[in-house]
Order: structure tokens, then sequence, then C-alpha cells
């Protein structure tokens, strides 16, 4: 500093002698330029720092899949990415590489549209006017807002917001139940919880209905199968990495020779000339195709009755529970002796699922006669408004057919993986027992005391006390991007007279930031310091010891530190039991050491930390749901009330009979096939004709990567229409479209594509909702959810986000 | 630039351009500064002549419904995106990143020529208003080689395109004046270089 000033004031008197003295020459001179000369010995001891070094990181987003980066760092500065090339690359044992997005991390961490600074709200909440502010003032402000809102309302008032912008982090981990935020606010009182997700809402809620729980097999468990089907289940575009699903089913194939049917409205990457046969199906009536292959398979006795007999309850007369009406069981449905008096005819199914009676035969046939057969679905079938019913009833066709709890077969759900040792970063227990879904946060502004068990699924008690009146967002676009009925939304947060303080800490300005009272920049995961595991990854587990890349910039911060400071300004006791006075640092030395006690085969602390990645096969070989049940029912019960697959569910009996519920929403305790709001039999068609659902889409993790531009020119954002469709409304392909209902409407090109069966149209889900909320609201970002609506599904109460219909027109 | 004079004048004006590019207008550093343009002293001062100086002047008086700090948080803050974002790598940098490989390469100058950069925060070397100001700092201090270089080979490369663009997307009369008063000192600038610019591609 002294050499500055030595330097700068010698050039401060030149420069005033040899130009005019005014006022600018005065204000000119007065300035202290923010240079100094630097010593050669501590150049060259910078340059020494500045070597290359490669450092271990990992793409955190919510795809599914987890992978490992290697970022090659020059001078503290990021040049360049690649993936984990290490090992022999031998499948069991194989490289965790990413995908475009992990690869294109460079382009995120150094946006020239990071947030840099702390903001507050100035203009009306929504209309996305910032004012810069200190930090201290940000914490201070919100810190206060909280402790007036808990004082006030009560802790049921504050909220976490659904977000997984980053599910692979354990320290930074966004989950609302599993992050650093949901900590604090169990060391100061809880908070109002939510059950479920936006990604898995239905068939999380009905799965364990049938199974007790939501399992599957592990994917790498298909080179045991000679027949896999997917529903809905598309691993190439949704659980893509490298060290992911989609390798898993190409590895596993490759060993078995599976054929593979994929049964989904859209012709999928997962098909796309891998796949044996496409059926392209109606969104929303899977149930109805199940229930069509179930009457071949009892027609035909192709069903496993033994199996049924032993592990089922509710299949026929002989296992069907007390109290259930007699011809209350599922074959009574099927063979039309039930309520509704309909055989459940290939022709039946046939016309509601748009798929020839002939192929469903065929399809009965195959499945009934292929085992062990793998046969699973996604999670696109289940976010429906009638998904919790879908779920169920996908699960039905491995019921029949035995191929439960077995290598090869599967349970119908969606795969599991195996997971490595792993020790999470502990959140306390929340003092509030009160939850709703996590679909339901704006009604509970809107109308929170009013909201029930038994019409909204409040659950852990009758009704709510309060509504929302302070919300936090940690690392989630949920606020308005990926929630739905954006419009509806914005009109609900622009009354800040309800919900009185939204907090959002993220690293860009998404939609949901807009919102925000008070704006926080955050670090990347792969700016600090982490531990992490697998996510999705067959029978091969890894753990990776991430290092901050390149030193904070700007004034960003990692969540610890900022949690931290609100728990300090909370008091003393809060700041103690948050921090239990352990670094973040200190916290996952610790975290680590409980992980090798559980687990002495982990590499030490140090190790790990060199090694950056360590993998593990899973020790039993494949994950076999249901095994020890199907091995011994008795000595392994399932986790329902009978210990037995409950086909027919008196739970779910005696929520239908109690439950508030709309003539359209049906809840049932036998997997049937029920029509919905906005399905394809819908009234509405006529003015809307075209069912639109969401897909996830390789340009982005939901909305996450959702602001890179060579993603975004690889995979365009565009709504897939097909030529028949197109051709009636004199669309080109390429030709900008508008997508509307009585919602909303966006603005998109169409791709017009056999891909796509008629009457229905598609479009990736997450990206960025661009519309002037003042002005015409059109979405010119195209993001789904100014077309979806609020209203939830029957029983889980979740978002039915694949469940519109709408029109499209030529712009 | 070739005489003293001349450089000189590149020191004063690139002092105060820089400045009012990198400080905000109701900083310490940046208000009187401000003041000097708003109440139209500067013309008598500014030792470059300007075609049309009398509109530029009447420009960086002109009122306007958005406040100058608000102006200047729009251009160079945050939290939407910046409409030219004032970082040279995010023009010169394939991925148009910050902190990119333009950034490690004039790092690596400044490096090699003994200058720190005495920040608050761990930001770019590479900022517009920074640069013009080391420009000054390096005149001043007489290290007309360093000064050269560092306006051929880390500066006027971007420099152009980056200017457009603001003055395209300033949307407020005093930061559009000051984006025509830059782009006419810098063309006076350029005119009197010794080192031929290098020619660099520019990836925005």
């Amino acid at each position: 500093m002294s050499e500055h000033e030595l330097h700068g004031g010698i050039s401060r008197r030149s420069l005033i002698k040899s130009s005019a003295i005014g006022s600018l020459a005065l204000a000119a001179g007065s300035l202290s330029l923010p240079f100094s000369l630097r010593s050669a010995a501590a150049a060259v001891q910078q340059a020494t720092a500045s070597q290359d070094s490669v450092v271990w990181g990992a793409c955190s987003v919510n795809c599914g899949s987890r992978c490992a980066l290697r970022l090659h760092v020059r001078d503290n500065e990021v040049y360049w990415v690649e993936t984990d090339n290490t090992g022999d690359d031998v499948y069991g044992d194989h490289q965790v590489r990413a995908c475009l997005r992990g690869r294109s991390i460079r382009r995120r961490i150094n946006h020239p549209e990071r947030l840099n600074y702390p903001m507050k709200r100035v203009g009306k909440r929504g209309e996305g006017k910032f004012e810069r502010i200190s930090w201290q003032e940000a914490l201070d402000t919100l810190s206060g807002s909280l402790q007036r809102i808990v004082s006030q309302y009560g802790n049921e008032a504050v909220y976490i917001n659904y977000s997984s912008g980053i599910v692979g982090g354990n320290m930074t981990r966004s989950s609302p139940y599993a992050s650093l935020v949901a900590r604090l606010m169990n060391c100061y009182g809880g908070y109002l919880s939510h059950y479920g997700t936006y990604s898995t809402a239905q068939i999380a809620c009905a799965m364990p209905y049938t199974y007790g729980s939501n399992d599957g097999n592990s994917t790498s468990d298909i080179e045991n199968s000679k027949l896999v089907v997917m529903f809905g289940n598309n691993p190439a575009e949704t659980r893509m990495s490298g060290g992911g699903i989609t390798y898993f089913l190409e590895q596993a194939r490759e060993r078995s020779n599976a054929r593979m049917i994929v049964i989904d409205p859209r012709y999928t990457d997962t098909a796309a000339g891998r796949e044996d046969e496409w059926v392209p199906i109606r969104p929303g009536t899977d149930a109805a195709l199940v229930a069509g292959i179930s009457w071949v398979l009892i027609d035909e006795n192709l069903v496993d009755q033994p199996f049924l007999d032993k592990y089922c309850i509710g299949y026929d007369e002989k296992t069907l529970p007390e109290g259930a009406p007699a011809n209350g069981h599922y074959k009574a449905y099927i063979l039309g002796h039930g309520d509704d008096g309909i055989a459940k005819t290939p022709a039946w199914a046939s016309h509601i699922t748009g798929i020839p009676a002939d192929k469903i035969i065929q399809l009965a046939r195959e499945i009934g006669s292929a085992k062990p057969a793998y046969i699973c679905q996604g999670w696109g079938p289940q976010r429906q408004a009638n998904g919790e019913l879908t779920s169920r009833a996908i699960a039905m066709l491995p019921i029949l057919t035995g191929n439960v709890g077995i290598s090869g077969g599967n349970s119908g759900a969606r795969e599991s993986t195996y997971t490595i040792t792993i020790e999470r970063m502990p959140v306390l227990n929340n003092p509030v027992k009160a939850s709703i879904s996590c679909f339901s946060w704006t009604d509970a502004i809107v109308r929170g005391p009013e909201m029930t068990a038994t019409r909204d699924g409040v659950r852990g008690k009758d009704k709510l006390d309060v509504p929302i009146k302070f919300i936090w967002n940690y690392a989630g676009n949920t606020i308005i991007n990926q929630h739905s009925d954006i419009n509806k939304t914005h009109d609900i947060l622009q009354d800040d007279s309800q919900c009185e303080m939204i907090v959002v800490i993220d690293n860009f300005m998404t939609s949901s930031a807009k919102y925000a009272d008070i704006l926080l920049p955050d670090l990347m995961t792969v700016e600090q310091e982490d531990i992490i595991p697998n996510d999705y990854a067959g029978n091969m587990g890894y753990l990776i010891f991430l290092q901050p890349v390149t030193a904070p910039k700007f004034e960003r911060k990692p969540i610890y530190w900022i949690m931290s400071e609100v728990a300090k300004r909370l008091g003393p006791d809060v700041y103690q039991k948050f921090t239990e006075g352990r670094t973040q640092s200190q916290w996952l030395q610790y975290l680590y050491a409980k992980m090798t006690a559980k687990d002495p085969q982990l590499p030490t602390y140090d190790a790990l930390k060199a090694m950056g990645i360590y993998k593990r096969k899973d020790p039993n070989g494949h994950f076999v749901a249901y095994k020890a049940f199907r091995d011994d029912p008795d000595a392994n019960p399932l986790k329902t009330p009978s210990g037995k697959i409950e086909i027919y569910s008196a739970r779910l009996a005696n929520i239908a009979a109690t439950w508030q519920l709309a003539k359209d929403e049906t809840i049932s305790p036998l997997p049937v096939y029920a029509p919905t709001f906005e399905g394809w039999d819908d009234p509405q068609r006529r003015d809307y004709p075209l069912q639109l659902f969401g897909f996830h889409y390789k340009a982005r993790t939901h909305s996450s990567y959702g602001n890179v531009d060579i993603l975004q020119a690889a995979c365009r954002q565009e709504v897939w229409i097909n030529p028949a469709d197109a051709a009636r409304r004199g669309i080109a392909n390429g030709d900008m479209v508008r997508v509307f209902n009585a919602r909303g409407e966006l603005r998109i090109p169409a791709k017009v594509t056999p891909r796509i069966m008629p009457g229905v149209s598609a479009m990736g889900q997450g990206a960025w909702h661009n519309a002037s909320m003042n002005g015409d609201r059109i979405d010119h970002g195209a993001c789904i959810n100014t077309l979806t609506t609020h209203r939830p599904s029957p029983l889980a109460k979740g978002n039915p986000q694949h469940t519109n219909l709408v029109e499209i027109e030529k712009v | 630039m070739t005489t003293r004079q001349q450089g000189d004048a590149f020191a004063f004006t690139a002092r105060i351009l820089g400045a009012l590019f990198y400080f905000a207008p109701d900083s310490e550093q940046a208000a009187p500064l401000v003041s000097a343009f708003t109440d139209g002293s500067w013309t008598e001062q500014w030792p470059v002549a300007l075609p049309e100086a009398d509109a530029l002047a009447a420009r960086f008086r002109a009122p306007c419904d958005e406040t100058l700090p608000e102006a200047f948080q729009r251009l160079f803050v945050g939290p939407w995106a910046l409409p030219a974002p004032p970082w040279g790598s995010v023009w010169l940098d394939r991925e148009n990143v910050l902190f990119g490989d333009s950034t490690l390469a004039l790092r690596q100058w400044m490096r090699e020529n003994g200058i720190a950069f005495d920040s608050a925060q761990n930001e770019p070397e590479d900022h517009f208003g920074t640069l013009l100001m080391l420009g000054a700092w390096l005149r001043e201090n007489s290290r007309d080689d360093a000064w050269q270089q560092l306006m051929a080979w880390h500066v006027l490369p971007w420099a152009n395109r980056f200017l457009q663009t603001f003055v395209l997307h300033a949307s407020h009369p005093f930061y559009l004046a000051l984006g025509q008063l830059t782009q006419h000192t810098l063309q006076e600038w350029q005119s009197q270089l010794l080192i031929p610019v290098a020619k660099k591609t520019l990836f925005r």
C-alpha cells in the first residue's frame, strides 16, 4: 500500500500540473487507483502457486445420477473440465462419466449472470426490482422477520419450500427435509414440513399401499431377465449419466439379450432403435392397458396362481380380506363381476388407450410367458391426476405373473439402486408435527386454516392453524418455474400481506428468485468441500470427495456460513445447537469418522481425499426388491398391515369412504383404471383437443443448467406434435406456435414428428419462464407450468403436471 | 500516443472513465466525477476533441426516471443479466465466462510486470473500468511500454464490441453519454498507439 501511495502521489501532482485545474481534474486527481507494485519475489511465489492442478468435483443437480468431474485449475481458475477417466473402465468398476451438462459446468460456475451480491426487494413483489445490500443488512432483515413471524404466528407459519437444485450435496444438500435450513429451523422450534416430492408424489404415496414400500430391482439385474417392459421409463433422457441407469440398461441387456418393450406416448431416446417394440399409449391410460392385459392373462390362464395365493391378498375371493365386499377382488374387477359390471377386455382397453386390441393380446401373451420379466415404470405415468392408481396398476403385471422378489424380475416400480455407506448431515427433529403435500403450499398461503386432513391431505393434525407467512427457498425453482399454474401463483405471491417474507438463496436469477424479498448469492457445491454418495447407479456404489475448485468470488457465501449467521442472530443457544462448535470441514471429518466406524472397508479420510472417487460393487450382486419376503414371507413380512402384497388395500377402502372427494376424483382399494379431469375423455377436449405432457429434457435437469447456451442449442426447446395434428392446423416443422389453455399461453417452435402419437403433444419441462407479468403474460421461455393446474391428485395431493389439455395454433 | 501531452491526456481521461465504469455513482470515488459531468464543467477540461460535444454534454445532464444508482446497478451489479458484461473474458473466452482464459493471460502479464490489483473482493482483473484505471496508473508511473501493451493486448481487442453493446443497452442518458464519450476517446487513443492492437476472436 505504501508503494501504491508513493506512485499515486507523484502521478497526481503531475496530472494536476499538466491539466487545466477544474472540478473534473480535482475529482480525478483525488481518486486513489487500486493498484500497487508487487515485488519480484512475491510474483515468483504466486507463479509457483499457479501451476496447473486437477480438482475433483461433482455435478450435484437432481437428475438421479451423480457424476464425478475433474476440473483442471490454473491460477485458481477452472480452465477446462473433464470427467472420471480413472481406472480400467470395466463394467462394474466403470468410469462415472458425466453427461453434456456436467461437462459444461465451467459455463455455470463463471456464468456472467451469476448472483454476486445480497439483494433486497424494492418494488412490488414479483416486479423484479432489487437493491444491493450488505450481508449484515440481509441477515439482520431476514432474521428479524423470522423472529417476528414465529412470535406472531408460531413455527407452523414457516415453510421450507420443495427444492431439488442440490440433491447431490451433503453439506450443501437442498432437499428441504435434509438441508441445513431444516437443521436451523429445527434448532429454532421447527417449521411446517411437507411430504412427497414433485418427482414422485403419487407413486411414493401409492406404492406402499401395495408393497409397504416403493422398491424395484437394480437395473443391473436385467442381465438375468428375458424381457424388459418399460412403462414411461426413459433412462436415456432422465438418468443419462455414464455412471447411471442408461449405461446399466445397455450393458445388462447386452448380457441377457432381453427383449425390450417401451410403452410411452413418445418414442423416447431409450427406445430410439434399441427397443424391440414401441407401444404408443394415451397419457393417463396405463391402468386401462394393464387391466386389458390382465384380462388376457386370466382368460388364458397365464397367471401365477400359487404366488397369488401365498403372497397376496385380494386377487380373488380366496384371499379377500374381511370387511371387503364379496365382489371386491381384483379378478372380479377384471372379469366384469365387480360393481361396474364391465369386463376389462382388450377391446375395452383398446378404446381407452388407443392401442389395438390385437397388440394388447400379444403383449399379454409375451408378458405371461417370459420369466423372469423386468416390468417397471418411470415416474412419468404417476405424475398424472390419476397417477396413484396407475402406479399401483402397473405393479399388477409382475404380481400376476409372479415376477416379484426374484432375480431378473421386478416389482413394477422404478429401479432401486445400491448405495454406498453415507452419513448425512444430521438435521435433528422437527418439533412441528403438521405437514402438507409438497404441492399444496400455495393453497396454504391463501387458505391455510381451512385446510384439513380429509380434504387437503394435511398430516400430523386435523387441520392447519395458520397460513404460511415465511418461505425459505434454498437452491430451488419451485416457487414459480417448477410449480404449476404460474399465472395463478404470481397473483398469490404478489400480495405480500399474505406470505410476508420469501428468502431465496441461489446462484442465478431464476423466475423463483424474482419473487424474493431477500435474495442471497450462494456458493456452488463444486466450490466447497463435501463428501457425497452415488445416486441411482445400479450395483456400483461410490463416494466422491469434492474440494473447492477455486476460492469464493465476489460476495458469494456457503450455505453453512449463511445458516450459522442466521443462527447467531436467533440466539447463542440456537447458534451452539446449530453448529455444535464445528466448522464445515470439521463436520465432514466428524461424519466421515462415523462412516468408517460403520464400514471399516472405507478408505481413510486422507486416502479418500487423495483418490477423489472410491467405487464398490454391491456385495450382494444385485438389489432384488422384496427378495427376503419372497424367500420366506412369514419371517420377512412386508410393511403392509397384512404383511403381504395388498392388491386390495383396506386402508385405501377406508380413505375412499371417509375423504371428501370431487365427482371426478377416484380413490380405490383396487388398482383400477379411472378417468380423470383433463384426461383423454374430458369434455373440455372440444376446446382444448390435445393432451400435453412434459418430459425431462437433456438440455437441463429440471430448470438447472437451463441458462447454458450450448445446451440450449444442442437440445432446442420445442413442442412435439404428430404430423396428422400438425397438418390439420397448418403447422410445419419449425413453425412458431402458441400453446394455450384457460390458464395461460406460451410460444415455442413446433417439432412435427411421428415420434409422438396423434392427439398428444409434449415439451421438455423446466425451460425458464419468460413473460411480462404486468403485460400480456405470454411465456416466451416456454415453461410448461404456464399451462399446468394447481388442482392436486386425489390421494397424494400431488402435482398432476402431465395431465393437461391444450390447443396449439400457428402464430 | 507519442507525445508526453498525449500520454497525460490519456491518463487523465482513463482515470475518469475507468472510475465511472467501475465505481457506483454515489460512491466517494465517483460522486465528484459525476458532479463534474452533470454540471457540464467537464467539457472545457476534456483533452480529446469531440464531434458532438454539446449533444453529449446535454445527454450527461438529461433527467431520467431511473436514478443513476439504479442504472449503475442494472448495468454493472445485477441481479438481472447485465446487458453488456464489463469483463473482458465474457467477450474473449470461448465459453463466455468470467475468470476465463483471457483473464488468466492478463493476470500473468500483470504478474510479469509486477502489478498488483488491490481489490476489496475476489473479482476478475479484466473489468473494463479496472483496466482503464490500470492504464492511467501505468502511464502516470511512466511505464509506457506496459501501458501500451495493456491497451493493445488486453483492452482494445474487445473494448469496441463491449462499448457498442453497452451504448445500445445503456437506457439511461448518463451512461449512454459515458459510453459514447468513451467510444470517441478510445478511438483517439487507438490512433495514437505505437504497437498494433492484437487481433483476437470475439465470442460474443
